[in-house]
This record gives structure tokens, sequence and C-alpha cells, in this order.
């Protein structure tokens, strides 16, 4: 099992507050991209189809209207992204304040409903900034570490999961699936721009099918490759950069930006810290 | 396990929150049915149909201006001039019903009635067009910073050729709307 690390006793409360700073800051960051792409709650202009599907959570939400009476009313949406902006900005000043953390996560729990009902398909990207504030909410040091700890785990579980979802359908024993997914994310990209200098890229992919499969089976051993960081902080740092690399490598083969998901390598970078700190004679 | 053992020492309501959560995650994935925050992180891995037709949306403002959606705006702004036309879409496709409630009432058989009470909440009211329209207008006016009079959509039918191009077969006006 995984190797004892005293970790409470060198995760000081100068780290919580810091670490507390730099995920706030990556949100603000997340917030202000919201809002050029038009997509904070008073820029979808009273949206008219939803789509809660199967998802309980979601029902709840509309049962009560919630999502519709923000929505619905301009100056409530414009009220309501003031408050988002306010409360992350507050967070990232005074981290040490938890009130305003449990006021943020849940104003990003009723935006994170919103986008995707309103945005009809259940997009994940936003995950990592709805769990990322949750250890900061616990009221003493130790409960934060855990929780933290907790935080870290859980971004092994998303990538070794990808994983095993894949082992077990058997896609990736299927030659085919990297360069199917390149021909439906790109298809309008490769309409609107045939000539582009990526376009050839991507004519050249498609062309040459083994190039996505092999792409693609990297991608998967990558994914299983997290299962080990639920046995050791040993590789913490290459765990981070795989947590960043993953998204971009969406991003190639699929035309997603998921870098609200790549936000949670921030768990093996400080996991990492602490352990070269440890390790360190000093 | 040490982990679990620790935070039960540490605070038994929080060991029993965090097992709750490990728990119905696990059996979120083992059913693969979602309930936000247990999710499912399947990632690419359902099998592509190699036989899929491509189905793209031409939207043409004020008849003359062409709106590339494919890159020029950022991920979130496409997914929301995007979606919206796919879902609408497949309502259209469905008798204007929401293939949600379909959905629904096909796996639910008789318990669908149950539902019934509260389904203006959960599903969308048969597709208003105008409505839609009046709504995908003003997202699109408010992402483009062009006043909107005039919005046509077409949809295309193509697939890739031997060149591994997008090549269109055939397309067919979607929807047309102007402004009152």
């Amino acid at each position: 099992m995984e190797e004892t690390l005293v970790f409470d006793k060198h995760l000081s409360m100068g780290i919580r507050n810091r670490l507390c700073r730099i995920v706030f800051a990556l949100i603000f960051i997340s917030l202000i991209y919201s809002f050029f792409s038009n997509t904070l709650v008073s820029q979808l202009k009273i949206p008219v189809l939803k789509f809660p599907s199967t998802d309980l959570t979601y029902w709840f939400f509309h049962l009560i209207r919630l999502p519709e009476i923000i929505t619905g009313h301009p100056v409530i949406a414009r009220c309501f992204d003031g408050l988002l902006f306010f409360s992350c900005l507050l967070c990232l000043l005074k981290p040490e304040g938890r009130r305003w953390i449990l006021i943020f996560f849940i104003l990003y729990l009723v935006y994170f409903i919103i986008f995707n009902s309103y945005g009809l398909h259940h997009t994940h990207s936003k995950i990592g900034i709805l769990l990322l504030p949750v250890p900061f909410m616990m009221t003493d040091e130790k409960g934060f570490l855990l929780l933290w700890k907790g935080l870290r785990y859980y971004t092994c579980f998303i990538y070794a999961s990808a994983f095993l979802w894949k082992l077990f359908r058997g896609t990736w024993l299927y030659s085919q699936q990297g360069v199917l997914i390149i021909k439906r994310n790109l298809a309008p990209y490769l309409y609107f721009h045939p000539r582009s200098g990526l376009s050839k890229v991507y004519y050249w992919l498609i062309s040459h099918a083994a190039i996505p499969d092999i792409l693609l089976k990297m991608g998967f051993i990558l994914e299983g490759l997290f299962i080990i960081g639920f046995f050791t902080r040993r590789f913490d740092k290459y765990l981070f950069l795989l947590a960043i690399l993953l998204p971009l490598g969406f991003l190639l083969m699929a035309d997603a930006l998921f870098f609200e998901l790549a936000f949670l390598s921030i768990c093996f970078y400080s996991w990492g810290y602490l352990v070269s700190k440890e390790e360190s004679p000093e | 396990m040490t982990y679990f053992s620790t935070l039960f020492r540490y605070d038994k309501r929080i060991f029993f929150l965090v097992a709750a959560f490990c728990l119905l995650t696990a059996i979120a994935n083992l059913f693969k049915v979602e309930t936000t925050p247990f999710f499912v992180w399947g990632m690419y891995s359902e099998k592509e149909p190699s036989d899929r037709r491509l189905e793209l949306f031409k939207i043409t403002v004020n008849d003359s201006i062409p709106v590339d959606y494919s890159c020029g705006y950022p991920d979130a702004n496409r997914f929301y001039l995007l979606s919206p036309l796919t879902y609408s879409r497949s309502m259209a496709k469905n008798g204007g019903e929401d293939p949600e409630k379909v959905f629904f009432q096909k796996k639910l058989g008789r318990y669908f009635d149950l539902i019934i009470p509260f389904e203006k909440h959960l599903f969308n009211e048969s597709l208003n067009k105008d409505a839609f329209m009046q709504w995908y207008s003003t997202y699109l006016e408010e992402t483009m910073h062009v006043p909107i009079d005039d919005l046509k959509i077409e949809l295309l039918d193509g697939d890739y050729n031997d060149r591994n191009q997008v090549e269109i077969y055939h397309s067919e006006g979607f929807i047309q709307w102007k402004k009152r």
C-alpha cells in the first residue's frame, strides 16, 4: 500500500491558503473565459430548451424551478453572475474565509446545472471546478488535508475509470476508434476550412488511420497509469504532467477543450511538492 | 484503506459522507446512470459507429453572413451555438416532441404516469420553432455583435470522400426566421 507520509505535519496552514489562492485564481480565469464565451447566466439570454435528462439532481433543480427563475429574469441573472465573480474573488483574497467558499460552491453548482441543462448536453469539463473548492470548506487543517488527499484520489479515479471503461468495452481493440472520433468531431472544421494548414494535418491523420489509433492507445495507457496514484505519491510529478497532457490530447483528437479538468492536476503538484520536501535533506 | 481509517478516526460524519460518495459513484458507474455529483467518466469509450453519415448545420445571418461555428469562438461558445441546434433537430425528427420524454415513456411504461404532474418541469413542451429561433438569434447577436433580422439554418448531409475530404451530398432547409 501507499507509503506512510506524515502529510499533516508538512502541509502547514500557509500552504493551505497558498493552494486556496492558486485554486481560486484558476477558477477566476475560467469565469473570465466563461464571460468571453458568452456563457455566463446573464449572457444565455433566457434560453427556451432544457435538458435535465436522467440526472436526478437536475430534476430536483428544475422541479424547484431555480434554473428557470435565475435565467428567466435578466436582473436576477446579472446579480447571480456578479455574486459568482464576487464570491470567487473573495475566496482568492481571503482564503481563510470558509463561508465564502461554501457560498461559491453552491453558486457554482447552480451555474454548472444551468450551463449543462440549457446547453442541452451534460459536459464534464466544469466538474474540476465544482470539486476543487470542497476541501477548503473544512474548518480545520486536518480535515482539509484529508479531503485534499481524497480529491487527489478522485482525480486518479477519473482517468483510471476512463481506462477501465475502454478496457472493458473493448474500445482499445477497435483500430478505427481514433480515426472515427476525428472524423466525427472535426467534420465542421474540415467543412468550413478545407484548405487550412490544420485541415491538411487532419487529412493526413485520417488517411493514416494507424496514427490516430496509436495516439488513442497511448492515451488509453496514460489513463491507466493513474492507477499507480492509488498506491504511491512517488510519481505525482508525472501524473501532474499527464493530467495536463490528456486534456490536450482530447483537444487534438476530439476538438473538445477540457481545460477546467486540467485544473485538477494541482492535486498532484501539491503532493509532489510535499514529497520532495520530505525527501530533501534540509 | 489507510485513508478511510484515518478519515474514520478524524470525523465519522465526514467518513460516512466520503464513503457514501464513493459507493454511489461506484453504483452510478455500474449502471452507467449519472446523477450529479456521482459522475461516470467514459471519455470516448463508446465504440464509434463506422457507418454514420455526417450531418452539419449551415447558418446564414441576414441572407449573406455565414456563421463559422467550427472555430474563431471559444469552445464553450461553440457548444452553445451548436448543441441547441442539434437538440432542436432531434425534437423536429421526433415530431416536435422532446426525445427525453419519449425515452422515459418507453423506459417507465405505465409508471410514467407518476411523473406526469411534473412533466412540464422536466421535459420541453412541443418544439416551438419561432420561440426557439427568437432565443437563438438573440444569443447569436450577443456572440457575433451583429443585429440579426433574418436567420436561415440548413441541414447538410454528407460524408468523407475518397480523398478524406468532407463532401456534401444534400442540403435541406431546417428553419428560416425573420424578425417581426
